[in-house]
């Protein structure tokens, strides 16, 4: 994190910027300790230029927070407050708005409109893009139009909040510098903004050092632990990268008696790799419809645990069945390992 | 498993070799050829001989039954086939109940896994999952025994088990047992098998504790977290105050040292100023002040004697001529009491007792008179008469006159002149009665005058009273006398009042005479003290003005001359020791500290305060700073603390989302494990109560097949007793009444069905049937042999014995089976012949 944090300010100082911002969320609040915030702090004291800071929802400002108790530097300015506050610089403007709380209220671009004095507004905000595909979940977290900004009188959005990078609609969110976790697959970088007399232009530089993937190994028809090393081994060649997290998803019905050891997979193929999880997907392949035939006890289970699965009208009943008919048909088969609870 | 060759040692009559095929064998031979020797003593090659079996029972056991006739060596040796392809040898000697069981393969001895208790075999229940009684009920048909499979316990359990196992399972109890040890305390989840309640100190209680465990660190990381906060914010009020106190402090040195800067110089202006003062010349004055204030003393006493002189005037006069009036008074009383003066003395204590006793005797002296008369009071009385007369007269008179005017008016005046002469009648007669009276009396009367003399000149000589011979003259005398000494006595109280009156009126004349020596005497004094003043007194007013001129010229001498004095004294304390050249340095040196100050802090004052004030206010400031210091110093203490010594709620979340999801995985877990296990065991049930169903089933899928179709329903109930309901009548009834063909023909379905329900759970056990169609007709034998051969194309074993040897024709017509032919024994030497017939006399 440290060194993908001074990558960017190093960016900075290589592209000559004017005025480095950072749109919120700077630091995981709970995670923050005092060399935290003094190494920050130093750090932007070396940029050497105006930083703006803004305050997101994972690091609102807070009385007695840790923005306050952080000694900035004099070329830091942090829009502290829950309203806009403007920074000038040349012929710039750059406006900025914190997370004080829980929330942020988005009406304000409802209200507000930039001067028409020749200038070209910025807005610095944390929130969600409303034009963001498959991210309604983030839609209580400032939830804004790209349209509010333009009519707001703002050229461009320089936002965050959103960990993978994107440009699109006068809004430009670098992303994470670094990727957090396999749910954050996509490009994590530094926006380098040119203002131009006419146009706001967006380069979005990869910072990160570390990528996620996640990749699917059909395991169907396979029948024992060794034959999915296999599959797994063929399937991972090419992928071993050092800065690479990967997260390996065994799928498909696999023999009844073919035994998935994650562990043994995860050692064999950890090699190569900044990080390797396996997660066992896969599904023993029992015959249901034939099992359900059986005038005999496993008949009877079956039948019994499929019209409660058919019935179940709660997924975590459902889920229970389900598990409850794996678990005893493993059983019924002599296997000990009945389910994966690690 | 099935039975590949069977060696016979010694078995009652029979020994030899035997080779059975796998599916269909029939041993056919004539009564006494010794099929039921061999039926039994394939069964006795699979479980020997028990510990009851070998005991004796009458005479002799179930054994000894089966020891060689001839005398040999009595044992067999079997060849067997497992479902999983391995080969067992057998060897049982009988004679020592020893088995020793090997593989043929490997030629390991294999005799311990079967050793049970007391030299008893578990071979056959090893082998097919069945103990003896379950395999003779269930896969042996003895023609003798042909009957209903009877239920015992450990058939009902081999039923059980076999109808809750699918193929290539575990089977429900070996289920549960892995479900069991997967929840139990040593399995992955550890809880209470039952209740699924976790066990203490197990996977899922261990997982909950950590849960707790990082929820409670994870509250006091947030309670930490929120004193940081505070505490921060407490150190940010701290840091404003100081930054207030530092500003207030700045701005109060600041305003001191600019007044210490101006003190400083003006001290020192002040001086250079003072030492011109003292160095100036300074007159002498020509009055002292105590003449001075002798001459204002007397003035004063002067002027308010004056006042106070003209304040009396008024008074002064009032009593003037209130004295002038008083004087008249007194010179008008005061001859009449020295013409009095000579009665002053009189003593007229007696004065009472004199005029008693003088108004006593003239009134005796009076008495006396009237008594000495007589006579003297008769003419009174006659007088008195005739006043009545004369009364009466005039009355008449009157009434006459009147009667001229007014006639009733003279009548009754006449009547009242009549009445009056009468009275007048009356009193002389009582008169002259009286007469004696008064003459008696007389008589007293002079002698209590003579008496009253006596006393009243005793009186007045004890009273010294003036001789005189007339006693009443010198009792009027004396009487006179007494009043005027009261006339004189009263006058001299008049004069003593003007006098004393006199004397209060002349009180503000006093005070008017003493105010005018006192204006006297001042008036002296202040002529001196002007003298002295070496002035002409002669006119007080012309010497005071003189005097004052001189006052007001002496006083600017000593006012020059104080301030001289007191410039001297300034200039030494503002110097304390120093030069005037340091004092300049002092000031120059205010000056210096303040130019600094204000570069380092600013302007911040321009006008100097009050020293005293702002040396507190410093010291004040100065003290809350330090104050301030501490208690930020103290927080900033705490804060590290607690940051260094809380753990990271961020992580804390971390490891409590994966506790939580480990336990919630563990309890889903046990959950779905414990309905497995619940479900299963219900399954287990209703499978089991599908026995009799299934047999029924069963039976009537192939009852009328092997009946002709005359019975096609059939019902079994849970003690696997049979019925059928015969085509007279829509009751069932029992199987027992029916034929002996019938009977045998249901049984035989029945064990055939069963043996197929056991081949879940057992190792397909061999059918050992011993002339089971002996009662059937043609067609129905056929039928039967169908379902064998069914069976046998199953993998199961069927050894058919039977005295008919059609059958083993038939059976060749079904399928390709094996056919072992047994002979007859002959009579007198059959031992030897049949011994040398059965070695190797198998015909296929």
């Amino acid at each position: 994190m440290w060194a993908t944090f001074r990558r960017c300010l190093a960016l900075a100082a290589e592209r000559s910027v004017d005025v480095v911002t950072i749109g919120g969320d700077l630091w995981e609040d709970e995670h923050v300790t005092r060399d935290t915030r003094a190494s920050v702090a130093r750090a932007l004291e070396g940029v050497n230029v105006p930083v703006l800071l803004i305050c997101g929802n994972h690091d609102p400002h807070l009385a007695g927070g840790n923005y306050q108790r952080t000694s900035w530097p004099a070329n830091v300015r942090l829009f502290d407050e829950g309203e806009l506050g403007e920074e000038r610089l040349d012929g710039v403007s750059i406006w900025g708005l914190s997370w004080t709380g829980s929330t942020l209220d988005p009406s304000f671009l409802d209200d507000f409109r930039a001067p028409d004095d020749g200038r070209t507004h910025l807005l610095l905000l944390h929130g969600t893009a409303t034009h963001m595909p498959g991210l309604e979940a983030d839609r209580a977290y400032c939830a804004f139009a790209p349209v509010a900004v333009r009519r707001a009188g703002f050229a461009c959005c320089l936002a965050g909040h959103i960990h993978a990078a994107s440009h699109r609609d006068g809004v430009v969110y670098p992303g994470s510098p670094e990727p957090l976790g396999w749910g954050e697959m996509g490009d994590h970088t530094a926006a380098i903004v040119d203002v131009t007399e006419t146009d706001v232009l967006v380069e979005l530089v990869a910072v990160a050092e570390h990528r996620y993937r996640e990749i699917e190994v059909d395991c169907d028809r396979c029948e024992s632990g060794e034959e999915m090393v296999e599959r797994v081994d063929a399937v991972l060649a090419g992928q071993r990268d050092e800065r690479t997290h990967l997260r390996v998803r065994l799928v498909g019905e696999v023999g009844r008696h073919c035994a998935i050891d994650r562990a043994a997979i995860e050692a064999h193929h950890r090699e190569g790799l900044a990080e390797l999880a396996v997660c066992d997907d896969t599904r023993p392949a029992y015959d249901l419809e034939a099992l359900a035939l059986q005038q005999t006890a496993t008949g009877e289970f079956v039948r019994r645990l499929q019209a409660k699965i058919v019935e179940a009208t709660q997924v975590a009943d459902r889920e229970r069945f389900e598990a409850a008919l794996q678990i005893g048909l493993r059983a019924l088969d002599g296997r000990r390992d009945l389910v994966d609870v690690d | 498993m099935w039975i590949e060759r069977v060696e016979i040692r010694g078995f009652k009559r029979l020994s030899g070799k035997f080779d059975l095929g796998e599916g269909i064998t029939v041993v056919v031979g004539p009564n006494e050829s010794g099929k039921s020797s061999l039926h039994e003593a394939l069964i006795r090659s699979l479980y020997g001989f028990s510990g009851k079996d070998r005991r004796k029972n009458a005479g002799a056991s179930a054994l000894d039954r089966t020891a060689p006739w001839n005398g040999g060596d009595h044992g067999v040796v079997a060849f067997l086939r497992l479902g999983d392809g391995d080969a067992r040898r057998a060897a049982w000697s009988f004679a020592d109940h020893s088995l020793q069981l090997t593989d043929p393969m490997t030629g390991d001895d294999l005799t311990s896994t079967v050793a049970g208790k007391k030299q008893d075999y578990t071979l056959g229940p090893a082998l097919l999952g069945v103990e003896l009684d379950e395999f003779r009920q269930v896969c042996c048909l003895d023609q003798a025994a042909i009957g209903a499979v009877e239920r015992s316990e450990p058939l009902q359990l081999l039923l059980q088990r076999a109808v809750e196992t699918g193929d290539g399972e575990a089977g429900v109890d070996h289920a549960d047992k892995i479900l069991r040890a997967f929840l139990a305390r040593d399995g992955r989840i550890a809880v209470r098998v039952d209740t699924l309640n976790p066990l203490a100190g197990g996977a899922l209680d261990l997982a909950d504790q950590r849960v707790a465990e990082l929820e409670t660190q994870l509250e006091d990381a947030d309670r930490s977290r929120v004193e940081v906060e505070r505490l921060a914010v407490e150190l940010l009020a701290l840091r404003d105050q100081r930054s207030a106190h530092s500003s207030a402090l700045a701005a109060n040195e600041q305003q001191l040292l600019l007044g210490r800067a101006q003190r400083a110089e003006e001290q020192h202006a002040a001086a250079r100023e003072e030492g011109d003062r003292a160095n100036a010349d300074v007159a002498e004055p020509g009055i002292s002040e105590d003449l001075e204030l002798c001459v204002q003393t007397a003035r004063s006493e002067l002027a308010t004697t004056r006042d106070e002189q003209q304040g009396i005037e008024p008074a002064a006069a009032v009593a003037r001529e209130r004295i002038a009036e008083l004087e008249r008074d007194r010179l008008a009383i005061e001859p009449q009491v020295t013409q009095l003066d000579p009665y002053e003395h009189v003593d007229d204590a007696s004065e009472g007792r004199v005029h008693e006793l003088l108004e006593r005797r003239i009134a005796l002296r009076e008495e006396g008179g009237q008594q000495d008369s007589g006579g003297a009071s008769e003419p009174a009385a006659t007088s008195s008469v005739r006043r009545l007369h004369a009364a009466g007269l005039a009355v008449g008179l009157v009434s006459v006159g009147l009667a001229v005017v007014v006639t009733p008016a003279a009548l009754a005046g006449l009547a009242v002149a009549v009445l009056v002469a009468l009275i007048a009648y009356l009193r002389n007669a009582r008169e002259a009665g009286a007469m004696a009276e008064r003459e008696s009396r007389s008589e007293r009367t002079a002698s209590m005058r003579a008496q009253a003399d006596r006393n009243l000149e005793e009186v007045l000589e004890a009273a010294g009273a003036s001789p005189s011979d007339d006693l009443d003259i010198r009792a009027r005398t004396y009487l006179d006398a007494c009043g005027k000494k009261r006339t004189r006595a009263g006058l001299a109280t008049q004069l003593a009042k003007v006098r004393a009156d006199a004397a209060a009126a002349d009180e503000p004349l006093r005070s008017e005479r003493q105010l005018a020596a006192r204006v006297d005497r001042l008036a002296d004094t202040l002529s001196g003290l002007y003298r002295e003043a070496a002035i002409d007194a002669t006119s007080l007013e012309t010497a005071g003005r003189r005097f004052d001129e001189l006052a007001r010229e002496a006083r600017t001498a000593r006012a020059a001359a104080t301030r001289s004095e007191a410039a001297a004294a300034a200039l030494g304390a503002a110097l304390a020791g120093r030069t005037l050249g340091e004092l300049e340095a002092e000031a120059e040196q205010a000056r210096q500290r303040l130019r600094e100050h204000v570069e380092h802090h600013g302007a911040l004052a321009s006008t100097p305060g009050d020293e005293t004030i702002l040396e507190a206010a410093v010291e004040s400031n100065r003290v809350e700073i330090a104050h301030l210091d501490r208690r930020s110093a103290e927080i900033d203490s705490k804060i590290e603390t607690l940051e260094s010594l809380n753990q990271s709620p961020a992580e804390l979340k971390e490891q409590l989302a994966q506790e939580r999801d480990r336990a919630t995985r563990l309890r889903a877990a046990a959950a779905a494990a414990g309905l497995a296990r619940e479900t299963l065991e219900q399954s287990a049930r209703e499978a089991y109560r599908q026995v009799a169903p299934h047999l029924k089933r069963a039976l009537e899928r192939n009852l009328p097949r092997v009946t002709g179709s005359r019975y096609a329903e059939a019902a079994v109930d849970d003690q696997l007793q049979i019925r059928v309901v015969p085509p007279e009548t829509p009751n069932s009834v029992d199987v027992d009444a029916l034929s002996r063909g019938t009977q045998d023909q249901i049984y035989f379905l029945e064990r055939l069905e069963l043996a197929r329900l056991l081949d879940r759970t057992i190792d397909r056990p061999p059918l050992l049937l011993d002339d089971p169609f002996v009662h059937f007709d043609a067609e129905r034998r056929r039928f039967a042999l169908e379902l064998l051969v069914e069976a046998a194309a199953d993998g199961r074993q069927v050894i058919l014995f039977s005295t008919d040897t059609r059958l083993a024709d038939e059976a060749r017509d079904l399928c390709d089976c094996r056919v072992i032919e047994l002979s007859a024994p002959e009579a007198p030497d059959r031992d030897n012949h049949l011994a040398g017939a059965l070695v190797g006399g198998v015909h296929e």
